[in-house]
């Protein structure tokens, strides 16, 4: 019964709950009392303990053109909040709250990088594909950009053959497949209750996804400068988990 | 056009060198001259071979040659080497030419009548003797010989044969120093009397069927004392005489009864004519597989072909192989037929051909049709 | 209070896990179980992940993929042990020694002791080392904590993929390049080119074999399109080894079976025969001289051994298509058969035997005149009812 209470959408909570708390400055000093003190602060406390925040400003997301959107006749209706508007027949993301969920997602992948998580990519978009399977590559982690066959994660024992640990986190930088329906595996992850990160375009449905970033999903160049955040927080996770491994080896 | 023409011509005559020669007379002809062709005159060729002499196959391509050449080859020159150096007062040499089938025997034997009629000899030809004997229509006229008992006539051949004997010695006969020496009766009416000319007797057996075979016997009688006076020199060329000796003939009597060679009047004539009781003269004689039926087709050698009976009977002879080309002779050869525009193709069809045919003339001849 | 607790153990482990369910994610039980132990002090929480992490949890994943290759190991060595034993009982059977009973001995007895008449080579009974019996097995494709070694695994299959990737990696790279030569305003190198005719692209079955995965067409044929545009860029050569990995060369490697090397007879001359020259029932044997004239001599005859034109073109073909027609001499006795069969016996005896007289290019155009190939056609048994081997009695339609 507690699990199930728990489940519902527990990191929501948790981020409101933190809210309360965070004050930005705070962190340094916070970070640099671990080697005083032998109590160290919870990195899950910390607003941001990785500093992914700094990773990025909204200039440089202007210029990737992460505000473009598609066209007013694609919107789906659960895009509208995190509109500005349109111009042209052209909608654009509200960048300011743009932002504000890319920060969350970073910060969550960080954490999820530090805890030894699985973290998989998808796109299915031919032009960025690659791309995206190098990052992963890069940052040692999984990719996903090739055809979706049905059971990977639902009937993952019979399609590995094996016992397999699935993701712990799924990082959509483009939720929609090739027929532009969206793709399997966010239904997916949320039946194997994996938390996901999305890129949502303004013909995407982001009910699903646990961390939607609205943004521009089809330019390269955004979709370089995605990976290239991700990459840096997965890394910045991974480096604090290994000075903390060896710290406590 | 014409200067095409003219090209062609030119070309082939200057290719012609090479297995041509100018030289038309046999008795030039010596041993620098062998493989190659030369060519007969036609006035010659049709007094000498239209009734005979050259195989069947061979006078087709002259006709699709348009010209009759024969290639000079070594046995042909031993020959004459032979009968220039004979001593014409000892009796006749017998020359038996023998070979494989093809191989060039009664070519060799044609290139020898040339010679001797221009030689001046007087010629006896029998151009296949088993066209006597074993060609055999539905019907053959025989009859049965009146002068010998028993024995079988062959009238039309005989009167064939005395056509193609006049033809062949039309000068001689014409010059009419050839007399009768006897007095031949015929029938009631009809009599060659001494000192008659030859001609005159040709003549009668040509008129007078019935008494062909008489006639021809009579004839080698008279030409065997003629040459012994030295009045004539003469020529004896027999192609398939083994055919005398083989047991049977496809000749029927009336009664359904096989006839055998020595029954007929004709083999006695020429067994007469080839012994050798008489001087100057020459006898070329072919042994060969074609005029024996097949089973006894065994082996191309005298002795055997001409049997016990032919051998004794022609014993002792000079024997003469006719080979298969050989090397220059072969490349002679193709370089003719290819100048008649017979053979086309690339050089080494001549390589395939050499092997296929083994050097055999007259499957070269035959394989060199179709390409 | 069990509420409150409830909720700092849910703070507890949030980053870790959100979900419980599933068998798979079974460290959350372990962290959960542990958690549940701790107090409310928060920091607490850090210290027992740490001592989980150095404990050195395995994942079940990983337990049962150990459990697995023990067992699949096991079997391997219980069967390599049956296999060797039996090999030995065999080599007893048939009277050799034990010791030195190589493969190939393995078969012969097995053909002999089990003769089969089944056509297919694959149906009938053998006895091989169970490493080519039993097929290949992926080795452990994640670590001890779960994570896959390979950044493709969850596609399902890795190393397919990852060829695609390096391909596509590849033809980024020299695109690139190219880019810089034509800026440097050179031209590429024709020397340099890749030569790919004597080699094609692996079949599905072979790709599938080196990957050990199962391709699909449409993968497959995704497959060759990536390849062939690799290939078509000018500066492929730089990729050649990457290419070279998925073409299988055609040579064919027939004469790396051995050519017999001549002997020498009396006259000092080199000569080879061939025995057993067999073409629908004629036999023979054929000897080749080597400094010859182009004497052929059949049964002791010459070629007129042969009376017709297409026998005799039989026996002398191999030796004008090799152009050794006057350069050696051929000696053959025959028996047997017709004047077809034992011409055709002769030719390839021929042929065979000119095969080390020849250059190696002639050997090839030969193989491909079928010179050398054997003649394995027989006379069609006459079957009842019918009244040939193939006729049938005349077809009424009513």
């Amino acid at each position: 019964m507690i699990s199930r209470s728990f489940n519902r959408h527990p990191l929501k909570l948790g981020f409101t709950f933190r809210r309360h708390n965070s004050t930005a400055p705070a962190q340094l000093q916070e970070t640099t009392s671990e080697d005083v003190t032998p109590l160290k602060i919870n990195p899950l406390e910390h607003p941001d303990y990785f500093q992914v925040h700094n990773l990025f400003t909204v200039k440089d997301l202007f210029d990737a053109r992460v505000h473009c959107g598609h066209k007013e006749g694609s919107l789906n209706d659960y895009m509208r909040p995190y509109l500005y508007g349109s111009r042209l027949g052209h909608l654009m993301f509200d960048l300011d709250i743009t932002a504000k969920h890319l920060r969350r997602a970073l910060n969550f992948t960080a954490h999820i990088a530090y805890r030894g998580g699985i973290i998989c990519f998808f796109n299915r978009n031919a032009l960025n594909c690659h791309t995206v399977e190098k990052t992963a590559k890069e940052c040692g982690e999984y990719a996903h950009t090739r055809f979706w066959r049905g059971g990977i994660f639902t009937n993952a024992n019979h399609q590995f053959g094996a016992v397999t640990r699935l993701p712990d986190l799924c990082i959509f930088l483009n939720t929609q497949n090739n027929i532009l329906n969206q793709h399997t595996a966010v239904r997916d992850s949320a039946k194997m209750l994996i938390p996901t990160i999305g890129i949502v375009d303004t013909n995407c449905n982001p009910n699903l996804i646990t961390y939607p970033v609205p943004g521009n999903d089809d330019t390269p160049v955004a979709i370089e400068l995605y990976c290239k955040l991700f990459k840096e927080a997965i890394l910045r996770g991974k480096a604090e988990r290994v000075k903390f491994l060896q710290e406590n080896a | 056009m014409l200067t095409r023409n003219w090209r062609i011509l030119s070309r082939q005559y200057s290719q012609a060198v090479t297995f041509r020669t100018n030289e038309s007379s046999p008795q030039q002809h010596n041993e620098k001259q062998t493989g190659l062709f030369y060519t007969l005159n036609q006035d010659t060729c049709k007094s000498l071979f239209s009734n005979g002499g050259f195989p069947k196959s061979f006078l087709k391509q002259t006709k699709t040659f348009t010209e009759t050449a024969i290639m000079i080859r070594q046995p042909a020159l031993d020959l004459i080497n032979c009968i220039k150096s004979t001593n014409f007062d000892a009796p006749v040499i017998r020359y038996v030419l023998y070979g494989e089938k093809g191989s060039g025997k009664s070519l060799t034997m044609a290139h020898m009548i040339h010679y001797a009629h221009e030689d001046g000899y007087l010629i006896l030809h029998v151009p296949w003797v088993s066209e006597w004997l074993r060609r055999v229509p539905r019907h053959k006229e025989m009859s049965n010989s009146q002068t010998h008992e028993g024995f079988v006539d062959l009238p039309l051949d005989a009167a064939a044969w005395l056509i193609h004997f006049k033809t062949q010695n039309q000068a001689l006969l014409k010059a009419g120093e050839l007399k009768v020496s006897e007095e031949y009766v015929w029938s009631k009416r009809e009599k060659t009397e001494v000192g008659a000319p030859l001609s005159e007797l040709v003549e009668h057996g040509i008129t007078r069927v019935k008494y062909a075979c008489d006639v021809i016997y009579a004839l080698v009688r008279e030409i065997k004392t003629l040459s012994n006076k030295k009045q004539c020199k003469t020529f004896v060329a027999v192609d398939g005489f083994n055919s005398f000796f083989y047991p049977l003939t496809r000749l029927n009597t009336p009664t359904k009864r096989k006839v055998k060679p020595e029954e007929v009047t004709l083999t006695t004539t020429f067994l007469e004519l080839t012994k050798n009781d008489w001087t100057n003269g020459v006898i070329l004689l072919s042994a060969d597989q074609l005029a024996v039926p097949d089973d006894h087709q065994e082996s191309y050698f005298p002795r055997y072909l001409l049997r016990k009976k032919g051998f004794e009977h022609l014993d002792p002879f000079v024997p003469i192989e006719v080979g298969r080309y050989t090397e220059k002779e072969f490349l002679s050869c193709a370089s003719y037929y290819r100048d008649r525009l017979w053979l086309r193709g690339p050089p080494e069809t001549e390589i395939e051909l050499k092997f296929t045919s083994a050097s055999n003339p007259y499957k070269f001849m035959e394989q060199c049709a179709p390409l | 209070m069990v509420f409150v607790f409830c909720f700092t153990v849910k703070h507890s482990i949030l980053a870790t896990r959100c979900s419980v369910r599933g068998k798979v994610l079974s460290n959350i039980f372990q962290y959960r179980t542990g958690s549940s132990r701790v107090t409310n002090n928060v920091t607490d929480n850090l210290t027992d992940w740490e001592t989980l992490s150095k404990k050195k949890k395995i994942s079940k994943a990983m337990k049962a993929y150990l459990e697995r290759a023990k067992e699949h190991d096991e079997f391997m060595k219980k069967q390599h042990f049956e296999f060797n034993v039996g090999k030995r009982h065999l080599a007893n059977m048939m009277g050799e020694d034990p010791e030195t009973f190589t493969q190939k001995d393995i078969d012969r007895a097995i053909e002999y002791l089990f003769p089969s008449g089944i056509y297919d080579p694959a149906a009938r009974p053998l006895m091989r080392s169970p490493e080519e019996v039993y097929p290949a097995r992926k080795a452990a494709e994640f670590d001890e904590a779960g994570r896959p070694h390979h950044f493709l695994f969850y596609t399902g299959k890795a190393s397919f993929f990852k060829v695609l990737y390096d391909a596509a990696e590849n033809i980024q790279e020299l695109q690139k390049f190219e880019d810089k030569v034509i800026r440097k305003k050179a031209s590429p190198d024709p020397n340099n080119s890749l030569k790919l005719e004597g080699s094609v692209w692996f079949t599905k079955e072979q790709l599938e074999k080196t990957l050990v995965e199962t391709i699909e067409d449409i993968e497959y044929t995704n497959f060759k399109n990536v390849m062939e545009r690799l290939v078509s860029l000018p500066y492929s050569y730089r990729c050649k080894d990457f290419i070279e990995q998925f073409r299988k060369p055609l040579t064919t490697q027939r004469f790396a079976l051995e050519i017999p090397k001549p002997n020498y007879d009396e006259d000092g001359r080199a000569f080879i025969t061939t025995y057993e020259c067999l073409r629908k029932k004629a036999r023979g044997d054929v000897t080749i001289k080597s400094p010859g004239t182009g004497n052929i001599s059949i049964n002791g005859k010459d070629i007129t051994y042969f009376e017709d034109i297409q026998s005799r073109e039989q026996v002398i073909f191999p030796l004008i298509f090799t152009g050794m027609q006057d350069r050696v001499d051929v000696v053959c006795n025959i028996e047997g058969g017709g004047p077809s069969g034992q011409a055709g016996a002769i030719r390839w005896g021929i042929a065979w035997s000119l095969r080390s007289f020849v250059e190696k290019d002639m050997l090839e155009k030969m193989q491909v005149a079928g010179l050398l190939t054997r003649d394995h056609r027989r006379r069609e048994r006459k079957k009842p009812g019918q009244p040939g081997a193939r006729k049938k009695p005349t077809w009424k339609k009513r």
